[in-house]
């Protein structure tokens, strides 16, 4: 990269104020970032009577769970007071299926629109795209008839039909345009050898493709895991996933309002995709940069 | 073991017509050549007999059968990619026995064969590693294995050492001749490389803009060039072509070729030996085609050569002969002499002009003319 | 040639499917594609045509809805907010992705970590995001009091409960996620810059500043139009962040498009007039991303 330290002569002093100046704008900057964070997790730990003081960027007196205790398993969300658990189960038992579904619908399309560019092919490719860009609102409406037509209304099985279908475009894109790295001659070598469509993307294929399907699998996960506008559209009550149950926690008006319940389910909402960012960081930036179709 | 034949075979993507009316037929255990440069269509043609392309117009036989839409699983050909597209997932011992696999060949059966093709390419120490871990060269070899484990009908090659530096270039060279020496297989291979195409073939089928310009084998094509471009594109350096008149003077036929000495232009008049065939076109331009080699120090000449002299522009020594640069007919030609007799740039030299081996070329549409 | 009837049919049709193959297999996803998106635009497209209201209703009536929807203060307010938030979240986040980028770019020792950090944000549900700011920007209890208590007695920050500032508050939180993904696509872009190109302009004597703005930035150009394309449609679809931050309010002086076409559709059993609304997101959303698209399969096609 551009240095100016590799230029001979360059002034020291100024050299040493730039540098200066770089740093103190990148670490006000990741100040900025973080305190939202800081201050969900501090208040996490607070109690009530220390929250009411009104030090909100302070540490903590002592770390003090109970505030989680609660979130997880007893908070009030409407009527029912079993905490965030059930919710976040149900967020598992959409997200996974969903997943999977989707990223092998998309491995399997992506891998004929690209290798076998039959007539057509392009048109339906781009069809396809538009679907990653479309507000889902236009479509809320013919969901919810068509799911009650299937009898899957306010279920779980109707949700993740919803976000595989809806995922498929992300997912057909990554795949389509990963596959298009891959050479050719791979696919025509193995025509040769005698390999059939399924054999060459069971055998050539999938083994190549470990690093696309984590970023399918973790792009997917974090769309269908923090997705609120098709859950709270078509769910109700129990089989709402974990962040409509989170925004009705919230908005849920009780006599006292518990700023720590609140932060320390907004945390337990957020751990599964923060966690999924820490350890699969670098994937999860290439799903967001081919998100922008950068093949 | 086969026949391949093809019949005014052509390809169109769309309204572009990228192959245009081949047609060649090839003998049991034939060696042949197609050689053009890039863009030419000759990968398509390959591609074509493969089955991975489908024919547009004509038909392709193997053994008389028609193949057209024989799917290329069925052909029984196998084919080796200048990618060598192995499959990077696997193994070199997985990669050469997939296409058994793929076939239905036991276990058993297929590890004998793929040891037997490894101890044939001495690739045996390799079998255990991936691609990845293979250099240029033993990837080449993996990819000729692959091939060769399945005892194809026909061998197919597209380009299969261009991405090799050049020295192993030279070695699998001889090595793919000597396979074919050992198998008699009939092989249709893929090149840019004229060099490659002179070395390998039995037949040569020179190919431009989709249309094959003669096929014909390596001295046909060298010594008998059907027109300018053959001429031009196979030899190395390149056949010197000279704008000139058919002229008669007295009872010879030959044309006025001006050298340049000492600064100013002289003409010679170099009588064309059998020029009576020529005797229709006299009075009219044509292209006169000589070789480096034909233009060669009058000293060792044969008598009858027709000798001319003239001022030497840059010496190129390339070890075995030097090449010297001359000017004829108002352009750059390159002479090709024995070192020994080599001049210092700027003196002036005596050449001896063979025109036994000269070739004259239509000036309008570029085709040779008799002989 | 006579061959035994019954194998030889069965072949011709096996092999015709296996020839059709990547064609069957598209076919499934393409399908749904095509029924759940393009068919369901065409569904709700006929709904914003009749007088639907709890219940869907056949009987078209032509314009009515839009009519209806152009005329409510409500729709204004939502309308003008997009206008609003998409400017300020478009351009304050390519500002400060961008100049992190650059920042970053300057052989960071720490760059991992800190692009770690500056990305975190996006892989948070706006749920989160909102609770979170709602919490911090609580009047009484947030940084506003916090500040107060530092002896800044006179400090105010209530945007949140301010009806003319609660969109800038949904405009902090959504810059706040997004820039760092503008960061990482531009990083990215400053990557694969030539660098013989800058190499070149360090010899002909160019300062560091004047290689970023006239050599490096501009050959973000295509970077730029992406992360603008990525940004506005992302300012359509904006839905979530205004639930969980400011539910709309005060009144309804937070709302977007989306929030109204739910309040519409959900809340009130106007379902003609939510679908009328949802046919503006999309024609909006539409005229930002057919021509992009367009001129990106174009250009792909003939590289």
């Amino acid at each position: 990269m551009p240095n100016s330290s590799r230029l001979a002569g360059a002034n020291g002093k100024r050299r040493m104020a730039g540098r200066i100046f770089i740093w103190s704008l990148l670490l006000f900057a990741a100040f900025v970032y973080l305190t939202p964070l800081y201050v969900v997790i501090a208040t996490s730990l607070k109690d009530l009577a220390e929250i009411r003081a009104g030090a909100l960027l302070d540490l903590p007196h002592e770390l003090n769970f109970s505030a989680w205790q609660a979130a997880w398993s007893n908070a009030c969300i409407g009527v029912r007071c079993e905490g965030l658990k059930p919710y976040f189960l149900n967020s598992i038992l959409m997200s996974v299926p969903a997943v999977i579904l989707s990223t092998a619908l998309g491995a399997l399309s992506g891998f004929a629109l690209s290798k076998f560019r039959f007539k057509g092919a392009n048109t339906v490719f781009s069809l396809m795209l538009f679907g990653c860009f479309i507000p889902l609102q236009i479509v809320i409406l013919p969901m919810a008839q068509t799911l009650g037509f299937l009898g899957i209304a306010n279920s779980i099985s109707g949700l993740i039909l919803v976000h595989t279908i809806y995922g498929i475009s992300f997912t057909t894109l990554f795949f389509r345009n990963y596959y298009v790295t891959i050479p050719n001659d791979l696919v025509k070598a193995a025509t040769m050898d005698g390999a059939g469509f399924f054999q060459i993307f069971w055998r050539i294929m999938i083994p190549l493709s470990q690093p696309i399907i984590v970023v399918s699998i973790i792009w997917q996960f974090t769309q269908i895991w923090n997705e609120f506008l098709l859950g709270a559209s078509f769910t109700t009550g129990g089989a709402q996933p974990v962040t409509v149950a989170l925004n009705n926690l919230i908005n849920t008006t009780t006599s006292v309002k518990q700023y720590n319940v609140d932060m320390a389910a907004a945390l337990i909402a957020a751990a599964p995709t923060l966690l999924v960012y820490v350890v699969a960081g670098r994937y999860f930036v290439r799903g967001l940069t081919a998100g922008a179709i950068k093949g | 073991m086969a026949t391949l034949s093809i019949e005014n075979a052509g390809k169109s993507f769309g309204d572009t017509d990228v192959l245009k009316d081949i047609s060649l037929s090839m003998d049991d255990g034939e060696f042949l050549v197609l050689l053009g440069a890039s863009g030419c269509g000759k990968s398509t043609l390959l591609n074509m007999i493969a089955g991975l392309e489908k024919v547009s117009h004509g038909t392709i036989r193997v053994d008389g059968e028609v193949v057209n839409d024989v799917h290329p699983k069925d052909r029984d050909m196998a084919m080796v990619f200048q990618s060598y597209a192995l499959y990077p997932n696997m193994s070199v011992e997985k990669n050469i026995a997939f296409g058994l696999e793929m076939r239905g060949v036991g276990r058993a059966e297929r590890k004998a064969a793929v040891e037997e093709v490894a101890r044939l390419l001495q690739i045996e120490h390799l079998l255990d590693r991936k691609p990845a871990q293979l250099s240029g060269g033993q990837r080449q070899r993996v990819a000729m294995g692959r091939a060769l484990v399945r005892r194809p009908k026909i061998f197919l090659f597209d380009e299969p050492l261009s991405n090799l530096d050049a020295q192993l270039r030279v070695e699998m060279r001889t090595e793919i001749k000597r396979l074919h020496q050992t198998l008699k297989a009939t092989m249709v291979y893929v090149t840019h490389d004229q060099i490659e195409a002179m070395t390998l073939a039995d037949r040569i089928a020179v190919l431009k803009d989709g249309r094959i310009q003669q096929i014909g084998t390596p001295s046909e094509i060298y010594n008998t060039p059907a027109n300018v471009y053959v001429a031009g594109f196979v030899g190395s350096p390149a056949m010197n072509f000279f704008e000139v008149t058919l002229e008669r003077d007295g009872d010879q036929i030959g044309v006025m070729l001006p050298a340049k000495l000492k600064g100013v232009d002289t003409p010679y008049f170099l009588p064309l030996p059998a020029g009576g065939q020529y005797h229709s076109h006299i009075g009219q331009p044509v292209v006169l085609g000589l070789r480096p080699e034909m233009i060669s120090q009058a000293t060792t000449a044969a008598p009858e050569d027709p000798v001319i002299t003239c001022d030497v522009d840059v010496v190129e020594p390339t070890g075995a002969d030097t090449l010297c640069v001359i000017r004829l007919a108002g352009r750059g030609a390159k002479a090709r002499v024995s070192p020994a007799f080599a001049c210092e740039p700027g003196d002036s030299m005596e050449f001896a002009l063979d025109m036994s081996r000269a070739c004259v070329f239509d000036a309008e549409t570029g085709m040779r003319l008799y002989g | 040639m006579p061959q035994p009837k019954g194998g030889s049919s069965h072949r011709t049709v096996l092999d015709k499917l296996s020839r059709f193959l990547p064609q069957l297999v598209v076919a499934p996803s393409f399908l749904l594609i095509l029924f759940f998106v393009y068919g369901f635009i065409i569904w709700t497209g006929y709904i914003s045509f009749t007088d639907s209201r709890m219940l869907p209703a056949y009987e078209v009536q032509g314009f009515r809805q839009y009519f209806r929807l152009f005329a409510m203060d409500r729709w204004d307010v939502a309308f003008d907010n997009l206008l609003v938030f998409g400017a300020f979240y478009i351009t304050l986040s390519l500002a400060i992705g961008c100049l992190l980028a650059v920042l970053l770019d300057q052989r960071i020792r720490a760059e991992g970590a800190l692009r770690t950090i500056y990305l975190y944000p996006m892989a948070i549900s706006f749920i989160v995001t909102g609770t979170a700011w709602k919490w911090m920007l609580n009047p009484s209890l947030g940084i506003e009091s916090y500040i107060r208590g530092l002896g800044w007695e006179s400090f105010r920050f209530d945007w949140i409960v301010d009806k003319d500032m609660a969109i800038y508050v949904v405009v902090i939180a959504a810059v706040w996620q997004a820039s760092g993904f503008v960061m990482a696509l531009f990083l990215s872009a400053l990557r694969s810059v030539d660098q013989e190109i800058v190499k070149a302009a360090y010899l002909d004597g160019a300062s560091t500043t004047r290689i970023y703005l006239g050599i490096i930035l501009p050959s973000l150009r295509p970077v730029f139009l992406s992360a603008f394309v990525i940004l506005a449609h992302l300012s359509i679809k904006s839905f979530d962040l205004v639930v969980a931050l400011t539910g709309g309010g005060p009144g309804y002086a937070s709302t977007l498009p989306a929030n109204f076409m739910y309040e519409m559709t959900f809340r009130r059993n106007q379902i003609g007039l939510g679908a009328a609304s949802a046919v503006m997101m999309l024609l909006t959303v539409a005229a930002i991303m057919v021509p992009y698209l367009y001129s990106e399969l174009r250009g792909k096609r003939h590289a």
